[in-house]
């Protein structure tokens, strides 16, 4: 077991997260380039009280699991009082392509990201397991353009009627109503209202609902989409943190993405429909004829690269790391770009 | 609380029984898990002889892995853990001892660290010092409490340390299918084949649990697949108490196989042989 983390041979390092530090590594063995994710144990707290939840929490959901749009763990080795995870290795993120102004984004591009993002995420809910934190972020993407999802630091199982769950998860520009409102018994559905977010944010290149604090994020959501009364969403007055909202009506979906086919909007319609349970699932949306119609998505090959990796072929180290940071949009830096589709019969 | 969640996931993965059904036979499961099953296993070897109080274990007399295990269950019900978190913690000690020598390490220590590692897992999270707290007491029943100095510091960094010395012998695979879910179902499934009308029929399913449980503390566990160990538990229950019902023919068919089609007689036989051996691990104390 000592010998795993000589087994791997550091290439580059990639990034740092809020627990742990990401390498580019070759495995010596295979040849294999892959991603080891060292957890720290930096911290005075993490030291006392031994292995890391969050890690120990991906370790064990994502041993389960095996989806061509999911992130293979592909080994985890420990190493004095370090835990080390080791993925694929993928190029870059979601995020980093959308911000990338230089790629123009075809109705095929988006719908491939959209039925990658759905497939992963169907298979998850199917082996009853919510991600809890689906953010462009976390939408890993390869050279050979395939999707997979990532960090599963939030995940857990769900399905047991009686067992709640915080409801203090997914990042705030992605987070349901309800989690906002306070629901403890939630399920798939906020997954879903996330990729709505997503797909929202593939057509717009920022993010759809930038809320700056909970409070703003539900003013943003119901300024958009309608603010929610016991009619349109039975039950809502009784979640804990509810909190009245003047009333205010639905902004039609197609005067926010003008460039969008009817279809499309009906997807994304039905993702952000503030009644939970009213949202598709999965396989519903999947099953929604934008996904049939043409055009097709793309093959994965003529998904866009960002244009960091394409110039990465010498040694341009600032290029990576260079994700945006949350501060960019509300300084107001980026303006929103609008689809520019070449001629559609 | 524990026993109700687990019986609820599966329930909702079984859609064969009403939801009358459930709810009853979920209501009795609870009862016979909660007021008469836990305070037997602590003390299963006195039992027999001094029936009205039963002594409490000396864990530090007797170090074998059965007491190990019966610790790791006491410690957990005083920690008010579900079962299936203990259950966890009683597999992750059997899967490091196939790896280390008996002798190696300190079987309580380990004991105490395996539920630490399976309520994190299990996503129950207790308090490090309630642990050290609990253990400590179950250890030294007439101890002072231990104060906050040295020796808890110590404790502290041991169990931290074993976690992580466990977790890589496991090689970071904390997954085990437990037979509860199968146990359930198919409880649930036989019961109203075999006792449409009796009332009595509690007593063969609570003893089949008594079973399944006390096999946690056989390394055997992890040699048979969960439906295997369940229908053995079933079986061996009924075996020892009867069933007050025509309906079991071995020799036209044996009732399992219409839950189970890999479990064949000799098999069978084998996981209940495997049960029973359980018991004779149990050491005989003077």
């Amino acid at each position: 077991m000592e010998n795993k983390s000589k087994k791997y041979e550091i290439i580059e390092f990639l990034g740092e997260g809020q627990f742990a530090t990401v390498y580019k590594a070759k495995d010596s063995i295979s040849g294999n380039i892959v991603a080891v994710k060292k957890i720290k144990v930096g911290t005075v707290e993490d030291a006392k009280d031994g292995v890391n939840r969050t890690a120990l929490r991906e370790i064990k959901l994502l041993i389960e699991l095996d989806h061509e749009n999911i992130i293979a763990l592909i080994d985890v080795f420990g190493h004095l009082s370090n835990i080390s995870l080791v993925y694929d290795f993928m190029d870059t993120d979601l995020e980093v392509i959308i911000k990338d102004s230089s790629i123009v984004f075809t109705q095929s591009h988006i719908k491939a990201y959209a039925i990658m993002t759905l497939k992963g995420l169907e298979y998850l809910h199917m082996n009853w397991i919510l991600h809890r934190d689906l953010k462009p972020n976390n939408l890993l993407v390869n050279k050979k353009g395939v999707l997979k999802i990532a960090d599963f630091g939030l995940a857990k199982r769900f399905g047991t009627p009686d067992r709640l769950h915080t409801h203090r998860v997914v990042t705030r520009f992605y987070r349901a109503p309800e989690l906002l409102f306070g629901a403890r018994a939630y399920g798939p559905a906020i997954d879903i209202w996330a990729v709505g977010c997503i797909i929202a944010e593939l057509l717009l290149r920022v993010p759809f609902l930038p809320g700056e604090s909970d409070l703003d994020q539900l003013t943003k959501i119901f300024t958009t989409l309608g603010s929610p009364n016991e009619e349109t969403w039975p039950g809502v007055t009784k979640l804990s943190d509810y909190v009245v909202f003047k009333k205010f009506p639905a902004i039609p979906l197609r005067e926010i993405f003008t460039a969008a086919p009817n279809e499309l909007l009906d997807v994304i319609g039905g993702m952000l429909n503030v009644n939970p349970l009213k949202r598709p699932t999965c396989s519903e949306a999947l099953q929604m004829s934008y996904f049939s119609i043409r055009p097709p998505p793309s093959l994965g090959s003529q998904l866009p690269i960002p244009s960091c990796l394409k110039e990465k072929s010498s040694d341009d180290q600032d290029a990576k790391g260079q994700k945006r940071k949350f501060t960019d949009y509300l300084e107001g830096g980026t303006q929103p770009k609008r689809l520019v589709f070449d001629s559609l019969a | 609380m524990g026993k109700k969640t687990q019986k609820m996931k599966s329930i909702t993965k079984s859609k064969t029984k009403s939801h009358k059904q459930k709810v009853k036979a979920h209501k009795k499961n609870k009862n016979i898990s909660k007021t008469k099953h836990r305070p037997k296993l602590r003390s299963e070897s006195q039992d027999k002889f001094q029936k009205p109080k039963a002594p409490l274990n000396e864990y530090l007399a007797i170090r074998s892995n059965y007491n190990a295990i019966q610790f790791i269950f006491e410690c957990g019900i005083k920690l008010g853990l579900k079962h299936i978190t203990i259950c966890s913690a009683a597999v992750y000690f059997h899967r490091f001892y196939k790896h280390v020598d008996e002798n190696s390490y300190d079987k309580y220590s380990i004991a105490s660290a395996t539920l630490y590692l399976a309520s994190k897992v299990q996503d129950e999270t207790i308090r490090l010092r309630d642990l050290i707290n609990v253990s400590y007491h179950t250890l030294h029943r007439d101890a002072a409490p231990l104060r906050l100095a040295e020796d808890y510091w110590n404790f502290r960094d041991s169990i931290v340390n074993t976690e992580m010395l466990i977790i890589r012998y496991l090689q970071f695979d904390t997954t085990f299918n437990h037979p509860h879910s199968y146990f359930l179902h198919y409880v649930q499934t036989i019961r109203p084949v075999f006792y449409s009308k009796h009332g009595k029929d509690v007593i063969v399913f609570k003893k089949a649990y008594d079973f399944l449980h006390d096999f946690y503390h056989s390394s055997a566990i992890l040699q048979y697949k969960p439906q295997h160990i369940a229908i053995a538990c079933l079986e061996l229950a009924i075996k020892v108490y009867g069933i007050p019902s025509q309906i079991i023919d071995y020799e036209k068919q044996p009732w399992y196989q219409a839950l189970v089609e890999d479990l064949d007689k000799v098999t069978l036989w084998n996981v209940m042989t495997a049960i029973m051996d359980t018991y004779d691990l149990e050491p005989t104390t003077n």
